[in-house]
C-alpha cells in the first residue's frame, strides 16, 4: 500500500520531469520530420507509437503520396542505422537478411563468413514490399517477432531499437502480392496514408519547387528511445481500461456472443491477441503524449483503428461488396460499452 | 493507500446518488401503475357508488410501488470503478479517478519503480481532483419522462376523491331522492289507512319529509335529524298499537259460548269445517270484530234442515273452536301496524343509509387500520334490521320469537294485498314439538291471484319484499341498492288494465 508520504510525494519532480522529457523528446521529432513532410501529423506521431512501442508499422497509400518520402525522413531524423530495401518479384531471401559466403584470408585458408543483409539495422523501410514474393516477405518475419535473423542454424540479433517500416500500394494488383495474415499480423499498425488537402498540396508544392531544405538533425538516439520505450510500458492501466480494450478485441470475432451484424457478416477472423497488446500499448503513448500517466478509454479507441484493420481478415461477402475493416471497427467501438454490463 | 482515499470516499457519495437516482427512476413507472389502479378505485369508489376502502387501497399500493422501487434500488450492485468511471466520463477526466481507486489498493511491492511512480501520481492527481466532484453532477435527479403523467394521475385521484367527499357526484342527493320517494310513499299509505288524527298527522309528516328529501329542500345533515326524530315517534305509534291489539284479541276474538250454536248450526246444514275456518279467518284479515263474524256465518248457513249426521262430535267441535280461538299465524297484526313497520323501517334504512354515506369513509380508514385489511365494517358488524333474527328466517315459525319481523311485515302485507283471492286451506298431518302427531290445518298463499294494487303500489311491495330477501342472504350493501334502484326505474304504466297483471 502507498502511505500518505508517499502520496504526497507524488507529485515530486521525478515522474513529471521523465514524463515531460519523454513528451518533449517525441515532439522534437515531430517537429524535424515536419519541417520536410507536410501535414500527417497524425501519421508521423502514430509511426513514433510504433517505435517507441517497440512495434513496425506498414504504410499503405497511393503512390505519389510521400510514403517512401515520409520514411526515409524519419531514418534521417532517428540517431539510427537505416537501410532501405526496395521489394521486387525477384528478391530473395537472403538479399534480406544476408548469407553465408567462402572468404579465402590472407593465409589462404578458406571459411565460410555469414555476409549481413540490410535487415541488419536499426530502422529498415521496406518499401513496396507486396512486390516480393510470399517467401521473401517471410524472410521479414523472425526479425520483426524475435529481433533476431536464424541463417544455417545459427542466429543472429538485431541491434535494438529493430523497426521495419514498410509501404505498400493498395490498389495495384499486377506483380504484387498481398501479404500472408501471419506478416501482417507482425506489425504493430498499419497506417493509412491520406491525399493532401490543398494548403498542405499547396505547402508541398513550394517546398519541393524552390530551393533544397536544410538537412535534417539527427534528434534521438537508440539510447534515448531505449528508455522511452520502458518509460512508455511503466505507464499504468487501469483493469476496466484494459478489459475494454480485451472486449473490443473479442467483438471483432463472428463467433463470439453478441457479435454485431457487420462481424458476423463480413469477418472471417478477428483479432489475434497482438491486436490487443497493441492497443493498450499505443493507449499508454497516446496517454503519455497528451500529459496523463495513465490510460483512458479514449486512448483506447484512439488506437483501435491502426492496431485492428489489418489484424481483421474479411469474409468472401466483406471482400466481394468491398467492406473497409475500419466500418467495422468504427461499429464495434459504437456498440462496446466502456464499462462491462 | 487506505481505503478511505479521496476516490474511495467519492465513490461512496457517488453510490448514495446513484441509488437515490436509481430509485426514483424505478418508483415513476411503479407509481404510473399503481396511480393508474388508485384513480380507478376512486372513480368506481366515488361515482359508482362502490364502498371500497378506497384510502386504504390508495396507501396499499402506492406504498407498494415506492417500497419495491427501494428494495430494488437497494439490491442493486454497482462496483466503485464503475461509479467512478462515469464520474470520468462526466467531467472528462480520462479514467482518472477510476484509475486512482485501482491503483490505490494495489500491492506496490509487486512494482518496478517507475511503474509505481506512475501510480503514485495518478493517485495524487485523483486526490487533489476529488474535492472538486460533485456526486449530484454525476448522477443528477433527474424527473423521468413520464413524471408528469404520474403527478396527473395523482392529482385526478385527489381530486376524484375530494369531489367525491364533497358530494358533487351527487351520490348523496340521489340517495336522499331515493329514501325521500320511499318515505313519501310510506306516509301516504299510511295516512289512507288510517282514521286516526294522531296518526295521520304523523303519516303526513312522513310523508311531507320524504317530499322534501325528494326535491332537495333540506341536507344530509337536517334529513338525519327529521329522520330519527319520525323514526321515535312511529316507534311510539307501534308500541301503542301493539297494547291496543293485545287488548282487542283477549276483548273480542275470543268465540263466546253463544257462537257455538251457530257453528253447529252452520255444520249440521252443510258447511264444511273449512268453509267455517275460512269465512272466520277473513273477517279476522278484515278486522272485524266477533260479532260481526257470528252474524256473517249465520247468514251463510244454508237454508236447508239440518242433518243430525253431518253434525260434529263433542271433541270435534271442541277442537274446531280452539283452531278459530287461535289467531292465524300467531298474531294478527293490522294493516295499520303493518304500514308502520314498514314506515319505521324506511325510516331506519334512510338514516342508516346517510350515516354510510357522511361516515362511510372515515370508517373505513379506521376500521383498515384496527384490522389491517383495509377493508370497510362488514354487513355482519352493522344493527340488524327491523325484523331480522339470528337464527331464523322462516315468518310466523315458533322459536323465531318475532326476530324476523322484517319478513313477516312483508308476508302479512301481501296477505292483506291478495284479497280478492280466495286464500286455500288444507289439512296436513305433522309433527309439532315434540312428536305428537297431530292434523292441523294450515292457511297457505293461493298460487293464483289477481293483485288490486296500482302498480305504483306493487312496485313498492315488491321493492319491500326483495329487500328483505336481499338482506337475509348477507347481500352487500351496495348490491342492496342496485336492487332497489332496479325497482324504481320501472316506467310506470298508465292504463288502469295493466292493475289486472298477475303478482
Amino acid at each position: 500500500m502507498i502511505s500518505s508520504e508517499q502520496q504526497a510525494a507524488a507529485w515530486n519532480p521525478e515522474v513529471r520531469e521523465r514524463a515531460t522529457q519523454a513528451t518533449r523528446q517525441i515532439l522534437r521529432v515531430k517537429e524535424e520530420v515536419s519541417r520536410y513532410i507536410v501535414g500527417h501529423g497524425s501519421l508521423m506521431e502514430q509511426i513514433l507509437v510504433c517505435l517507441l512501442c517497440r512495434g513496425h508499422a506498414l504504410l499503405e497509400g497511393v503512390p505519389g503520396l510521400g510514403k517512401t518520402f515520409l520514411i526515409k525522413t524519419f531514418g534521417e531524423v532517428l540517431d539510427l542505422r537505416t537501410t532501405r530495401i526496395q521489394f521486387t518479384p525477384d528478391l530473395m531471401p537472403a538479399d534480406i537478411i544476408g548469407t553465408n559466403v567462402l572468404v579465402r584470408d590472407e593465409e589462404g585458408h578458406q571459411t565460410i563468413r555469414f555476409q549481413q543483409g540490410p535487415i541488419f539495422s536499426q530502422v529498415l523501410l521496406a518499401d513496396e514490399i507486396n512486390r516480393a514474393t510470399p517467401k521473401t516477405q517471410s524472410a521479414l518475419l523472425e526479425a520483426m517477432q524475435e529481433q533476431a535473423v536464424t541463417v544455417s542454424g545459427r542466429t543472429y540479433p538485431l541491434e535494438p531499437p529493430f523497426i521495419v517500416l514498410a509501404t505498400q500500394n493498395p490498389i495495384e494488383m499486377e506483380g504484387t502480392y498481398p501479404l500472408p495474415e501471419a506478416q501482417l499480423d507482425r506489425f504493430f499498425f498499419k497506417l493509412r496514408v491520406e491525399y493532401p488537402d490543398h494548403d498542405d498540396l499547396m505547402s508541398i508544392v513550394d517546398r519541393t519547387t524552390g530551393q533544397p531544405l536544410p538537412a535534417l538533425q539527427r534528434v534521438l538516439g537508440a539510447s534515448q528511445i531505449s528508455d522511452l520505450q520502458e518509460l512508455i510500458r511503466a505507464v499504468p492501466a487501469a483493469t476496466p481500461v484494459k478489459d475494454y480494450a480485451v472486449r473490443l478485441v473479442y467483438a471483432t470475432h463472428p463467433g463470439r456472443e453478441g457479435a454485431i451484424a457487420a462481424v458476423r457478416s463480413f469477418v472471417r477472423y478477428g483479432s489475434s491477441p497482438r491486436g490487443a497488446q497493441s492497443l493498450i500499448l499505443a493507449a499508454k503513448m497516446f496517454a503519455l503524449l497528451d500529459g496523463r500517466f495513465t490510460v483512458s478509454h479514449e486512448d483506447i479507441r484512439k488506437a483501435a483503428l491502426p492496431s485492428l484493420r489489418h489484424r481483421l481478415i474479411l469474409s468472401f461477402q466483406g471482400e466481394a461488396e468491398g467492406i473497409e475493416p475500419d466500418a467495422i471497427i468504427t461499429d464495434i467501438m459504437k456498440t462496446v460499452p466502456e464499462v462491462a454490463s | 493507500m487506505s481505503s478511505a482515499s479521496g476516490p474511495a470516499r467519492l465513490a461512496r457519495a457517488l453510490e448514495f446518488r446513484w441509488r437515490i437516482r436509481l430509485a426514483v427512476r424505478i418508483a415513476v413507472p411503479a407509481l404510473l401503475i399503481s396511480l393508474t389502479a388508485s384513480l380507478a378505485a376512486a372513480i368506481i369508489h366515488v361515482a359508482a357508488s362502490r364502498s371500497l376502502p378506497v384510502f386504504a387501497l390508495l396507501l396499499l399500493m402506492n406504498g407498494a410501488a415506492v417500497a419495491a422501487a427501494l428494495f430494488l434500488a437497494a439490491i442493486r450492485r454497482r462496483t466503485a470503478q464503475a461509479l467512478l468511471a462515469d464520474a470520468d466520463r462526466t467531467f472528462n477526466t480520462h479514467a482518472l479517478l477510476s484509475s486512482a481507486f485501482e491503483f490505490a489498493q494495489e500491492d506496490p511491492r509487486t512494482l518496478s519503480p517507475t511503474e509505481q511512480l506512475f501510480r503514485e501520481a495518478v493517485v495524487a492527481q485523483a486526490e487533489e481532483l476529488t474535492p472538486r466532484i460533485d456526486p449530484a453532477a454525476v448522477f443528477p435527479v433527474e424527473a423521468p419522462p413520464r413524471t408528469a403523467v404520474v403527478a396527473g394521475l395523482a392529482v385526478a385521484t385527489a381530486v376524484v376523491l375530494l369531489l367525491g367527499a364533497a358530494g358533487l357526484f351527487g351520490r348523496t342527493e340521489l340517495f336522499l331522492a331515493e329514501e325521500g320517494f320511499l318515505l313519501e310513499d310510506a306516509g301516504r299509505r299510511l295516512a289512507e289507512r288510517t282514521d286516526q288524527d294522531e296518526l295521520r298527522d304523523l303519516a303526513e309528516e312522513v310523508r311531507r319529509l320524504g317530499e322534501r328529501l325528494r326535491g332537495g329542500e333540506i341536507g344530509p345533515d337536517e334529513a338525519r335529524r327529521l329522520i330519527d326524530q319520525l323514526a321515535e315517534e312511529v316507534e311510539e305509534q307501534l308500541r301503542n298499537l301493539e297494547r291496543l291489539g293485545e287488548f282487542e284479541t283477549n276483548q273480542d276474538m275470543e268465540i263466546p259460548p253463544q257462537a257455538e250454536e251457530s257453528i253447529r248450526s252452520a255444520l249440521s246444514s252443510g258447511m264444511s269445517e273449512g268453509e267455517v275456518m275460512e269465512l272466520f279467518m277473513r273477517m279476522r284479515s278484515e278486522g272485524q270484530t266477533m260479532p260481526d263474524m257470528i252474524e256473517a256465518l249465520e247468514e251463510a248457513i244454508p237454508d236447508q234442515p239440518p242433518d243430525a249426521n253431518l253434525a260434529l262430535d263433542e271433541e270435534e267441535l271442541r277442537r274446531l273452536l280452539e283452531q278459530l280461538n287461535r289467531r292465524p299465524g300467531g298474531e294478527a297484526e293490522s294493516d295499520i301496524t303493518t304500514d308502520l313497520s314498514n314506515t319505521r323501517r324506511s325510516l331506519q334504512q334512510a338514516g342508516r343509509g346517510l350515516t354510510e354515506l357522511t361516515e362511510g369513509d372515515d370508517r373505513e380508514i379506521g376500521q383498515a387500520g384496527e384490522t389491517g385489511t383495509g377493508r370497510g365494517r362488514g354487513r355482519e358488524e352493522r344493527e340488524p334490521l327491523p325484523g331480522e333474527g339470528d337464527d331464523s328466517n322462516l315468518p310466523g315459525t315458533e322459536g323465531s320469537e318475532g326476530g324476523d319481523e322484517a319478513v313477516k311485515d312483508a308476508m302479512t302485507d301481501a296477505f292483506a294485498r291478495i284479497e280478492d283471492a280466495s286464500p286455500v286451506f288444507r289439512e296436513i298431518q305433522g309433527v309439532i314439538g315434540k312428536g305428537t302427531i297431530r292434523d292441523v290445518i294450515v292457511r297457505e298463499l293461493p298460487s293464483e291471484a289477481v293483485s288490486r294494487l296500482t302498480e305504483e303500489e306493487r312496485a313498492v311491495a315488491f321493492e319491500r319484499v326483495i329487500e328483505e330477501a336481499v338482506s337475509r342472504e348477507n347481500t352487500p350493501a351496495p348490491l342492496q341498492r342496485l336492487v332497489r334502484n332496479y325497482f324504481l326505474r320501472i316506467t310506470l304504466g298508465e292504463q288502469e288494465g295493466d292493475n289486472d297483471d298477475q303478482q
